[in-house]
């Protein structure tokens, strides 16, 4: 059987609705692609150490974490997801931005001893989740069952080998699937098989801004901070240096942190960009995603710190349009209390 | 007036080290048993700022390090460390409120607080 990505025709109602109550297959083969990095060598956790956000001193056999890449001013490079087989760790970086964190790293790399082997092209990638993802790979796979959260295992799917990582992925608890790209169709039917549904990328945007997960150049990126778009849970505030740490450590000291990332509920369809304004009729941030669902146009906005609180209306400059202000609730799962 | 600007900004860069700063690399040099030894200097990535200054005691320098012999101390530099490190001066502060070996980086566009690291 040959399993693709359905084509949109209209909100994929069936995709979210196995992303949300079922389990959900994202086939990832849109353009551009998650970057899939392997990287190599004795120094590579500490230089990864040293320019990201999280600490990875140690990141054991077997463990994930995210991390992200600031530059000097604080600014995001670009969010990673790391994890560390017995051969090497596995890094996928945003859509599109393999060779933006290839380059990062290369400028930044003088005597370390770190190989980055940029194996996008000849590797897929699938996403699965919804709550009964976790039965649904344990029926193509015995010893998935015994990854847990955060953790990354090699195991045999339809007598192929692949990569099954257990980690927060949209914003919800998922699998990612790694393999060789031969293999892709094989790995696809076995899952279709056992009752994952394939979702279009669009059911799977949706499924993101439900779950208020932040994404690259719309709620982050070289134009905010991490702060902003509240990735709390990819910054460790004890591990002592990074470039960017003193930006980011001096703007949570002093309350500086501008703008607020926040779930939104629309009563018009208006597009990212779309400003947000105050009652005294002043810039109150400005709508970063827009999707529609089953129950209304949801979105995720930066909000001035100030008006960013829970319940709240705001205008917008599209005529007649409001928005109703939430806690998103990947940042309500990973900051902590005090942020 | 246009060639005088040009003429000052094609001034050699190369590294430097003060007298200070060589006595205390021989007096280190002296107390760790190296007095033959060659001192690495170089930047690495990382710090608040994105660069990190770094200074070693090593045995020999490397065929591809370019070298400089300066008030009786032999620098070695790697070649991309040279880049960001052109026209510097190692200078020393000491005393009780000293801050040890200083980089006198012209390229630093921005320190960090502490000013181990630096931006170009």
């Amino acid at each position: 059987m040959s399993a693709t990505t359905p084509e949109r025709t209209g909100p994929d109602r069936t995709g979210l609705a196995a992303l949300r109550n079922a389990c959900g297959l994202v086939a990832c083969d849109g353009e551009p692609s998650v970057g899939r990095l392997f990287i190599t060598g004795e120094d590579a956790l500490d230089l990864l150490n040293r320019l990201t956000t999280n600490k990875l001193e140690q990141l054991p056999e077997g463990q994930g974490s995210s991390t992200i890449v600031t530059n000097a001013d604080g600014r995001v490079v670009d969010l990673l997801a790391l994890a560390a087989l017995d051969d090497g760790i596995w890094c996928l970086t945003s859509p599109g931005y393999a060779q933006t964190v290839i380059d990062w790293l290369d400028m930044f790399t003088f005597a370390e001893d770190i190989t980055v082997e940029d194996r996008t092209s000849d590797t897929f990638h699938l996403t699965l989740a919804g709550p009964t993802a976790p039965s649904t790979v344990a029926a193509v796979s015995a010893n998935v069952a015994d990854i847990s959260l955060d953790s990354i295992a090699r195991v045999q799917i339809a007598s192929v080998s692949v990569v099954v990582w257990h980690r927060l992925v949209g914003g919800a608890e998922g699998y990612e699937i790694l393999g060789n790209l031969a293999d892709r169709e094989a790995i696809l039917a076995a899952l279709v098989e056992v009752g994952a549904q394939l979702t279009s990328t669009d059911a799977w945007e949706t499924h993101r801004v439900l779950n208020g997960m932040p994404a690259m150049d719309a709620e982050f990126g070289l134009f905010n901070n991490p702060l902003e778009a509240r990735l709390f849970g990819s910054i460790s505030e004890t591990k002592g240096c990074y470039t960017g740490q003193e930006v980011l450590a001096r703007l949570q000291t002093y309350n500086k942190i501008q703008r607020r990332l926040m779930a939104v509920d629309l009563d018009a369809p208006v597009a990212p960009g779309t400003k947000l304004v105050s009652e005294d009729g002043k810039n109150a941030g400005h709508i970063t995603s827009v999707t529609e669902t089953p129950d209304g146009i949801k979105g995720l906005a930066l909000v001035a710190t100030k008006l960013a609180i829970d319940g709240a209306v705001l205008a917008t400059d599209f005529p007649g349009a409001t928005a109703t202000l939430h806690e998103p609730a990947y940042a309500l799962a990973t900051e902590p209390a005090d942020a | 007036m246009e060639h005088e600007e040009m003429a000052t900004a094609e001034q050699p860069l190369t590294i430097t080290i003060s007298q200070n700063a060589a006595n205390h690399v021989g007096a280190f040099m002296n107390s760790e048993g190296k007095n033959d030894g060659v001192l690495r200097v170089g930047v690495k990535g990382g710090g608040c700022s994105g660069l990190t200054y770094v200074l070693d005691f090593v045995d020999e320098a490397r065929e591809t390090d370019k070298v400089i012999v300066q008030n009786g101390v032999t620098l070695a530099i790697d070649k991309k460390s040279y880049i960001f490190l052109a026209g510097t001066e190692l200078d020393y502060s000491g005393g009780l409120n000293g801050k040890g070996f200083i980089f006198n980086n012209p390229n630093a566009k921005k320190a960090c607080g502490c000013g181990t690291s630096f931006s170009v």
